[in-house]
């Protein structure tokens, strides 16, 4: 029974970080929380004797996707909801319950498991026998890649005339410059002209 | 009920699932949403590692792992890129602002 | 070892969509945005080789396998199936999209993610192996999403990006569960070997229903639908006439094979598909009723067809002859083709009456009136593609629906009967919305959206005018593409070895 603890305590530090990265009132906290659950589930991993997995899950899961969540917390900003949930909390916890009753009922005395107690330790080599997986891995990288890209890309004008079009907005650039010179020269440059010169900057790239 | 390591493990596994699931329920942020699932990721994961446990698999199921720290991953990245462009567009982070396609 | 012809038909999209990119994004300085459609069309050209080289090798010899490394990938009638619908809806779409997009930024990541799509779809169709199947379809996923939301800057793109990612990845973990359950049961994650391994009971059955929920939610079963008409109605509509011809069908393909081995022992997955059937249609048929936008009235009747597919479906995994499953894989096929049409030609109506204008309003089923004076090729398309939709004789719509009643008829079983009727009653119930679209656009009176509208451009127009001869050809000379049905029928039926 003794060397059961490592795994209750474990157990309970998962999921005792869980509830708190649920609850949590801030996001940042929220995410740091996230990264101990992480940790946790790592060292779980660690010892069912899954190393290769242990090692993945705490420097992806605990330390990228952190750094992840964190970067774009700061990026997006935190904002305090702590209004009404969506679903009432009520119908929430009813629904999860419910569907943890038919699980539970489903692998009742968990012989979802042959539990022999012991826990096998062998080794195994990275990805062995599982290459097209490994390829398919870099097919989702890639699209995953792609879609941060495009959905972050800033709004810019396509270019059906590249060149010319690059042209023009040089031409432009050294013309706003030009006007924003030739604002500061005179010393007092009345409203009327100004608004003649703004007007007149877009027809210059047709 | 035999207490085992194993055991044990799939009752985090139950636990972090409803826990998950309830949060992806009645949270109204959208970070947070990303992190609810990711929590049911790390359910699934561990549940993969204990499967392979359980049967001798260990070698095929930590290579299933890993795939889907990694795939899952990539998913949160794209989801983040998602909250990151609404809040530009949107100026919130509200999932109940999220509403004006009905019907 | 030699690489048997189909593989290419995986390797060449994949490896192209990355040179797309590339191609696209450093010569556009040069030779503008339109050379990334063009190297996306040169992509597509060399798949149909390798296609049509796997399809004379599929004709000799039904299945091939190729293994690499301890995993392999098979072709077989379904794998060929998805493929040509995939392939051939991608080819539409590349080049209906050149005008459609034209004045959008980062078209060339447009062009390479549909690339990459198609790719992975034909992937997805060939895999053998539970974790492999999950991870296609992952791949799928993470492709479709910058797809729905390619109109980055609008709010409601956006927000139905959002919705469609969340409730797919929850979807897909919820596969992932059952993929545990299945290998702490059989030690195993290969589907023929999980067959030979099999013990019924409860943790199996919980196992299919999570298949069933998680893979439901990309192939839209009805109380898990809600992000398709979002997902579908915002999207580019080349894009549309992609998820709904082919995607989510895909979605269905991955639960058919994750589920057929557990099916396989267990008699009560038959009715529970049917069920699942009859609620789409239903569910489906009602919301679609309710519409006023075209899109999304589109984007619900893709939700009813594939309540038909799982009918036929159905009354194979019931009765374990492949009659109803070549009658669903055959509808499979013709939705890609009526539902592509469809979007296609929406989309092209939607594009010249507010998009090519600048303005961003979707396009409503009021718009219409009168459409078919101004752009007559377009609304006749239109039509076909609605009517064939309904099911009426001469088209390709009414071929598969006719299948899968002769299906349910020849059980004798008088319970599917009354779901065949049923069938019958929601086809002919979904004239309800497709005629008046029809009648409106063959309206004397233009309305005021049309006679602002613009020429409709030559190069969209091709596309719908090939599609639509291929609608009313199927409809008539059902037996021409027969021989990739029944294949992919007797795929199925194989894939549960009784």
């Amino acid at each position: 029974m003794l060397e059961m603890l490592p795994f209750f305590l474990i157990a309970i530090i998962i999921l005792y970080a869980a509830i708190r990265a649920l609850r949590a009132e801030g996001l940042l906290m929220s995410a740091l929380w996230l990264a101990a659950v992480s940790a946790a589930i790592a060292t779980m991993i660690y010892m069912l004797s899954a190393n290769q997995v242990a090692v993945i899950e705490l420097s992806v899961g605990a330390g990228l996707v952190t750094i992840l969540l964190i970067f774009a917390i700061g990026v997006a900003g935190d904002e305090p909801l702590s209004d009404t949930p969506v679903v009432p909390r009520v119908i929430a916890g009813f629904f999860v319950l419910a569907c943890a009753a038919i699980i539970s009922f489903a692998v009742r005395p968990f012989e979802l498991i042959a539990v022999e107690g012991g826990i096998s330790t062998h080794g195994s080599i990275f990805m062995q026998g599982r290459d097209i997986d490994l390829l398919v891995q870099v097919v989702v990288i890639f699209s995953g890649v792609l879609g941060l890209v495009g959905i972050l890309a800033e709004a810019r004008a396509p270019l059906d005339y590249p060149v010319a079009g690059e042209v023009a907005a040089r031409r432009d650039q050294e013309l706003l410059a030009m006007e924003q010179r030739s604002e500061h020269i005179p010393a007092s440059p009345d409203s009327a002209s100004k608004e003649t010169l703004i007007p007149d900057s877009p027809a210059v790239d047709d | 009920m035999i207490i085992s390591p194993l055991t044990i493990s799939l009752l985090v596994v139950c636990g972090l699932t409803g826990l998950g699931f309830y949060g992806l329920l009645v949270t109204r942020n959208m970070i947070k949403l990303i992190m609810m699932l990711q929590i049911i990721v790390k359910a699934a994961v561990l549940g993969i590692v204990i499967a392979g446990q359980g049967n001798g698999q260990l070698n095929l199921s930590q290579n299933v792992a890993i795939t889907i720290i990694v795939v899952d991953t990539i998913v949160a990245v794209v989801a983040l890129a998602f909250a990151i462009q609404i809040r530009r567009q949107m100026g919130t982070l509200d999932i109940r602002e999220l509403a004006s396609l009905r019907g | 070892m030699i690489a048997p012809a189909f593989i290419w038909m995986i390797v060449i999209p994949l490896l192209g969509a990355p040179l797309v990119y590339l191609v696209g994004h450093s010569g556009r300085r040069f030779w503008g945005d339109r050379v990334s459609r063009y190297a996306a069309l040169l992509v597509f050209g060399a798949t149909w080789v390798a296609f049509v080289r796997a399809a004379q090798a599929a004709s000799m010899e039904p299945t091939a396998d190729f293994t690499w490394g301890g995993m392999s990938l098979a072709l077989d009638g379904i794998s060929l199936l998805l493929a040509f619908v995939a392939l051939l809806l991608g080819t539409f779409v590349a080049s209906f999209s050149g005008e459609y997009i034209t004045g959008e930024a980062g078209q060339e990541k447009f062009y390479a993610m549909l690339v990459a799509i198609v790719g992975v779809m034909i992937g997805l169709g060939c895999a053998t192996d539970l974790f492999n199947i999950w991870i296609w379809f992952e791949a799928m996923a993470v492709t479709s999403y910058l797809l729905v939301a390619y109109y980055h800057t609008r709010a409601l793109s956006l927000e139905a990006g959002f919705k469609y990612l969340m409730q797919s990845a929850a979807g897909s973990v919820l596969v992932l569960f059952a993929i545990g359950i299945v290998l702490s049961q059989t030690g195993t994650l290969t589907l023929a070997e999980i067959r030979s391994q099999f013990t019924a009971g409860a943790p199996m059955l919980l196992a299919g229903v999570l298949f069933l929920v998680g893979y439901g939610v990309k192939s839209a079963l009805v109380p898990l639908h809600t992000w398709l008409p979002d997902a579908h109605s915002q999207a580019p509509s080349g894009i549309s006439a992609m998820l709904s011809g082919v995607v989510i069908e895909a979605g269905l393909v991955a639960l058919l094979r994750s589920i057929a081995p557990i099916a396989a022992q267990m008699t009560f997955w038959g009715p529970l598909l049917i069920t699942c059937g009859l609620l789409n249609m239903i569910g489906g048929n009602l919301m679609a009723y309710a519409q006023t936008q075209v899109k999304r009235m589109l984007a619900y009747s893709s939700i009813t067809h594939v309540g038909y597919m799982l009918v036929g479906l159905g009354v194979t995994f019931l009765l374990r002859e492949s009659s109803g499953a070549q009658g669903g894989l055959f509808h499979l096929l013709n939705h890609g083709l009526m539902k592509g049409l469809a979007f296609l030609a929406a989309g092209a109506l939607l594009y010249t009456l507010h998009s090519a204008s600048g303005d961003h309003k979707p396009l409503m089923i009021a718009d219409l009136a009168g459409g078919a004076r101004r752009y007559p090729l377009a609304a006749l398309c239109l039509s076909l593609a609605l009517l064939s939709l309904a099911g009426l004789p001469p088209f390709a719509g009414f071929m598969s629906k006719w299948l899968i009643f002769k299906a349910g008829f020849a059980s004798g079983d008088p319970l599917l009967w009354i779901v065949v009727a049923l069938v019958a009653l929601n086809s002919v119930f979904s004239l309800a919305y497709y005629a008046p679209v029809v009648n409106l656009l063959y309206r004397r009176k233009p309305s005021k959206v049309v006679l602002e509208g613009r020429p409709l451009p030559w190069s969209m127009v091709t596309p719908l005018v090939i599609l639509s001869l291929a609608i009313i050809a199927l409809g008539i000379w059902p037996d021409m593409i027969g021989w990739m049905t029944h294949s992919a029928g007797e795929a199925l039926v194989a894939g549960f070895h009784f």
